[in-house]
């Protein structure tokens, strides 16, 4: 199995852009995001997509995700993903 | 916004014709003498960037022609010229590509079918046009290439079932990615307005947003209309024709007096120099951009010199004429932020000052791609120091 290099993103000078970041994500049981919380909590009025990603399963810790780009109660487009192997939400920018 | 799209389909295969009537409707390739690949060709069964010699081989005894890019640039501009007649805002996108917005001219000339009547009207005789109208460039530029030359169509109110069947190959997007559309099976306009967005901008990024919009009939692209701009030109002709340098030279130097004086306390930032070829082999043309906007003729001439001496002239000189273009006054001249520390080492020692003064390492960053083709955002970017 391939091993991580143990570096931790950022150091060493470099600082990956458009990281996740952690966020509040109330779901229905279908998994699906019904409300989020970016400072506030706000209502999804619209799924408008939803991909999976799954790579790098030859690491030690493999990717995959479970990505939502949500039309939420203040107008704004966001697009979070949960992280189907820690089992947490993330916030990310995605372009 | 209501655009038009004029397409004049292999326009510099046109110019030539208007040159020699002879040649009219026969197999002709335009090329590049410097590296032997066409530019143009007619028919468009050869495409530009194919080996001469290829080209040669599959069209029989096609007309060869030298390309003049300077002659196609003016004869282009002149149609631009004729269609700002019509429209205050023309766009050209490249030679024999132009866009016109219609929007408001209706009311100006009665209606729409006499506002495309004079645009067709515009269009110089002898010149095969086609003419697209729809609200955005990229669909005005499909109605424009579906449409016989010398016609004009607008874009249907039903542009899913217009863009439908379209080739994905009409897609503003590189050849690279038009070529990974095909190996998805997304061959068409509809296929690829089929799916949706997220997996393609998962697989293509901006380029996969932008081809899913502009399937879906979305055009957030603006008509920028082309800058005017005061030219002072200068043209001298020999009594002989002339091959020296120096005699060149001369001439240059006579016009660039001329000219600089025109300016009138002001400065050029561009200097286009032609030479009009003897006999009748047209115009060898360069254009140069001053390091910084120039008023004194030693300083112009020196640069031009330069760029005569690397000039290939293909024989006699009979003409010589200088533009001078992008004018500007004292304050014109861009200040560097750099100005002190152009050297490399000078910016280097100021990083290590402004290193010393916030007592951690420099907030000078830059951009650089690590893995562009990941689908994790995070992948695919990053900051890094700036190192001069």
């Amino acid at each position: 199995m391939e091993q991580t290099t143990g570096t931790a993103p950022g150091t060493n000078q470099l600082q990956p852009l458009n990281q996740p970041k952690p966020i509040k994500v109330k779901a229905d049981t279908n998994g699906y995001p019904t409300s989020v919380y970016p400072g506030r909590w706000l209502k999804v009025d619209c799924v408008e997509e939803v991909w999976r990603i799954d790579d790098e399963w030859w690491r030690e810790v493999p990717v995959s995700r479970l990505y939502f780009r949500l039309l939420v109660s203040n107008g704004r487009k966001i697009t979070v993903f949960h992280d189907l192997v820690a089992n947490r939400w993330c916030w990310q920018e995605y372009g | 916004m209501k655009i038009a799209c004029v397409l004049l389909p292999h326009l510099r295969v046109q110019i030539e014709w208007q040159k020699e009537p002879r040649y009219q409707g026969k197999p002709t390739l335009v090329f590049d003498a410097r590296h032997n690949v066409i530019i143009e060709a007619f028919p468009d069964s050869i495409a530009a960037g194919t080996p001469l010699q290829a080209a040669v081989s599959r069209l029989g005894h096609p007309i060869l022609v030298e390309a003049r890019e300077a002659d196609y640039q003016t004869a282009f501009d002149n149609l631009l010229d004729d269609l700002e007649t019509v429209s205050p805002e023309v766009e050209p996108q490249a030679i024999g590509i132009a866009y016109v917005n219609l929007t408001g001219l209706e009311s100006l000339y009665g209606g729409e079918e006499a506002t495309l009547k004079r645009l067709t009207k515009a269009i110089p005789t002898g010149f095969t046009a086609h003419i697209g109208v729809g609200p955005g460039k990229f669909l005005a530029f499909l109605a424009a290439k579906t449409t016989p030359a010398g016609n004009w169509a607008t874009v249907p109110q039903d542009t899913a079932t217009f863009l439908r069947d379209m080739p994905a190959d009409v897609l503003p997007i590189s050849g690279e990615n038009i070529r990974r559309l095909k190996d998805f099976g997304l061959r068409t306009l509809g296929q690829v307005a089929s799916h949706p967005e997220g997996p393609l901008q998962a697989q293509f990024g901006k380029e996969g947003v932008s081809a899913w919009e502009l399937a879906q009939g979305i055009d957030r692209s603006q008509l920028i209309p082309r800058r005017h701009q005061e030219i002072i030109e200068e043209k001298l002709a020999f009594v002989s024709p002339v091959v020296e340098h120096e005699a060149l030279a001369l001439a240059i130097e006579t016009l660039l007096e001329r000219a600089l004086q025109r300016l009138s306390g002001r400065r050029a930032r561009k200097a286009l120099l032609t030479l009009g070829v003897y006999p009748g082999r047209g115009t060898v043309s360069k254009t140069v951009s001053f390091r910084e906007p120039v008023a004194d003729v030693r300083q112009a001439l020196f640069v031009l010199k330069n760029v005569l001496e690397r000039l290939q002239i293909p024989g006699p000189v009979e003409e010589v004429a200088i533009e001078l273009s992008g004018l500007c006054g004292d304050a014109g001249i861009q200040g560097s932020l750099w100005s002190d520390v152009r050297q490399r080492e000078n910016l280097r020692e100021s990083l290590k000052q402004l290193e010393a003064r916030l007592g951690e390492r420099s907030p000078i960053y830059q951009i650089k791609e690590l893995e562009p083709w990941s689908r994790l955002p995070e992948r695919r970017r990053a900051l890094t120091s700036f190192n001069p």
